[in-house]
């Protein structure tokens, strides 16, 4: 299969590693839209909505200092070692590999837009770079895969995984369609992702990045025609968005009150 | 009891509220001071604001027993006894002398919230008589179209805001089960009922007709329709309408991170370059309120981010004793809502948001045990 993928930043975790691995399954990656995140307009966007601590954070994690010494460096290590995954960046994999890449302020850009028009395809895989708009969605022919962290149609937007441990549901994560909607494609393959002792926010997000990756690998692997299930009512359950400081502390009090009862 | 650190903050942002209220009533004359406007100082007393300070009062009791805040409320309520006028009413604007005094609807309204507080807290029946002379005045002034029109400080119509007049009737009715309170107070509700706008805004919930709705405005508006709606048990009629609003601005809040435009124009364009910080915990009230009903925490989550976006614009160190703990009208401090002005109001609001939301996130903590 020809694979399109979309990132949010060059080290990107996730995009590197579904590279890296459908390479290996014999698909063909044809193009790589990366979204540069340090922009004046985003920087002062993302102040105005979060704060500077918010920007430090962001910045830590694009530049892949935020792994060093959170609870979940150890996670991606492991999966790094498990599966042979040698490139931290993006573009260095892409020079390698003489794989065409376009740096792009973000996915909705004619420039990106072009780019998607111009490379063979058969699937575009959401690797990350902001909500996409309806000329975006046109020009891949509404065929973007999406691996969303929570279970749909249920925990929709963001911080999904840690929505569903606050909201009493079992934790999942599902590879969809994207739309027009926030998470209201349809649904392709949902796969559980156990909430295990010792987890905390962070490692249970990369446990559900990193099952999102196997998912994506299997849907590519998949023979024949990706099939999948519409939701019909999507919109009836309400947007989830970024968790304020408290219910992320009274999320990590759920999570530790797990390991106590064993 | 099981806290959090951003829980301790809150706890910590009640408190030093709680002193920025006792320090206006401490200046206030019988009542609480209006404002605190730097460098000039406090304000005389407000009455519509003394009234509804009340029943903030009477429930941080179990938060602050130490501190008699019954006893304050009591004072207050006797203050409120004192400068009622020979019809019934209490005046409107901020309290100087009996011979200017002009009586209000909407401040008596007010008023009657905090005298029926006093009187289910203490059962004494002075209180209830003062909120009957009070509310039978209210009533008396209703047109046949079921609003105050030329009757009030606005020459041609009733704000929509009025539905917080239509509340403290309701709470009088189910005292006295006199159903004329009832009766008038629906007929309130259902002409504010009819300005409902298909986008879920209500005409005419501004100060002015003409001027965009501040937050403060409309969160009077949905409260005063989602507490008559819960008093009267009546929640698709009143409370339902009501969740369109409830909605967008619960997105509005999540979208901007707790910091909501200061006013509304119609088709609810914002404008950005303040915001109104009333408004804001009232409306993260609002969604308290609601989430009541509907027990999703990610209504939680957009109150708390409205708090927030409060608790971080707050001064809690400042020599100035109307700045340290107060809760500014606008942010920023030159904003169009009251500026330069620390409003007892927004104090009251700010302790209210809080009270709800540590209870519930309280709630949260228990649940997961």
């Amino acid at each position: 299969m020809k694979v399109l993928l979309t990132a949010g930043f060059d080290r990107a975790v996730n995009v590197i590693a579904l590279c890296e691995l459908l390479s290996r399954d014999g698909h063909l990656i044809t193009g790589l839209c990366i979204v540069s995140p340090f922009r004046l307009r985003r920087l002062r966007s993302l102040i105005r909505r979060r704060g500077f601590r918010a920007v430090i954070e962001a910045f830590k994690r694009m530049s892949g200092a935020g792994n060093v010494e959170t609870e979940d460096a150890d996670l991606i290590a492991e999966f790094r070692r498990e599966e042979n995954l040698r490139y931290r960046s993006l573009k260095s994999w892409c020079r390698d590999r003489g794989v065409p890449y376009l740096v792009v302020p973000g996915l909705n850009v004619p420039a990106a837009i072009d780019f998607l028009q111009n490379t063979e395809k058969d699937a575009v895989i959401y690797g990350g770079g902001g909500i996409i708009r309806k000329d975006f969605l046109q020009a891949a022919d509404h065929w973007i895969i999406n691996a969303h962290s929570g279970p749909l149609p249920e925990i929709r937007g963001m911080n999904a995984c840690e929505w569903s441990v606050l909201l009493n549901l079992a934790p999942a994560v599902t590879i969809h369609y994207i739309n027009e909607g926030i998470d209201t494609g349809p649904v392709i393959l949902r796969l559980p992702v156990t909430v295990e002792i010792g987890d905390t926010a962070k490692s249970l997000r990369t446990r559900c990045v990193i099952e999102g990756i196997r998912g994506i690998r299997s849907v590519v692997a998949s023979p024949g025609p990706i099939e999948a299930a519409a939701l019909e009512d999507a919109d009836r359950y309400r947007q989830c968005f970024m968790l304020a400081p408290v219910l992320r502390e009274i999320l990590e009090r759920k999570l530790a009150r797990l390991e106590a009862a064993g | 009891m099981e806290t959090t650190p951003t829980l301790d903050k809150y706890y910590r942002h009640l408190e030093l509220t709680v002193d920025w209220i006792s320090r206006s009533i401490d200046r206030g004359r019988g009542g609480s001071c209006g404002y605190y406007l730097p460098p000039m100082g406090w304000s005389a007393p407000y009455p519509e604001t003394t009234g509804y300070l009340i029943p903030t009062l009477l429930s941080l009791d179990p938060f602050f027993p130490a501190r008699d805040l019954p006893v304050q409320a009591i004072r207050l309520g006797e203050w409120l006894l004192n400068i009622q006028l020979a019809d019934g009413s209490w005046p409107g604007g901020f309290y100087r002398s009996r011979k200017s005094a002009r009586p209000s609807i909407f401040n008596t309204g007010q008023v009657l919230k905090g005298l029926i507080a006093l009187y289910e807290n203490t059962g004494e029946s002075r209180w209830l008589e003062s909120v009957g002379r009070g509310a039978r005045w209210i009533i008396a002034g209703i047109d046949q179209d079921g609003l105050w029109t030329r009757k009030d400080y606005r020459a041609r119509l009733t704000p929509s805001y009025y539905t917080e007049v239509a509340r403290p009737l309701l709470q009088l009715w189910k005292i006295s089960r006199e159903d004329i309170f009832r009766r008038r107070a629906q007929g309130v509700l259902d002409a504010i009922l009819a300005r409902r706008q298909p986008d879920g805004t209500f005409s005419f919930w501004s100060f002015d007709e003409r001027s965009p709705a501040f937050t403060h405005t409309i969160a009077y508006t949905l409260r005063g329709f989602m507490a008559s709606a819960l008093l009267l048990e009546q929640w698709d009629r009143y409370g339902k309408p009501c969740e369109r609003a409830l909605e967008t601005l619960w997105r509005k809040a999540e979208l901007r991170n707790g910091r909501l435009p200061g006013v509304f124009t119609q088709g609810w364009k914002g404008d950005y370059r303040f915001s109104c910080l009333t408004g804001n915990v009232q409306i993260a009230l609002c969604l308290l309120t609601w989430e009541d009903r509907e027990r999703d925490l990610r209504l939680v989550n957009g109150a708390a981010k409205l708090v927030d976006f409060v608790c971080r614009k707050q001064r809690l160190q400042s020599s100035l004793p109307g700045v340290r703990g107060g809760v500014a009208g606008s942010d920023p401090l030159w904003g169009s809502y009251l500026p330069l002005r620390y409003p007892n109001w927004a104090a009251k609001y700010h302790c209210d948001a809080l009270r709800v939301l540590i209870n519930r996130l309280q709630r949260e903590l228990g649940d997961n045990d």
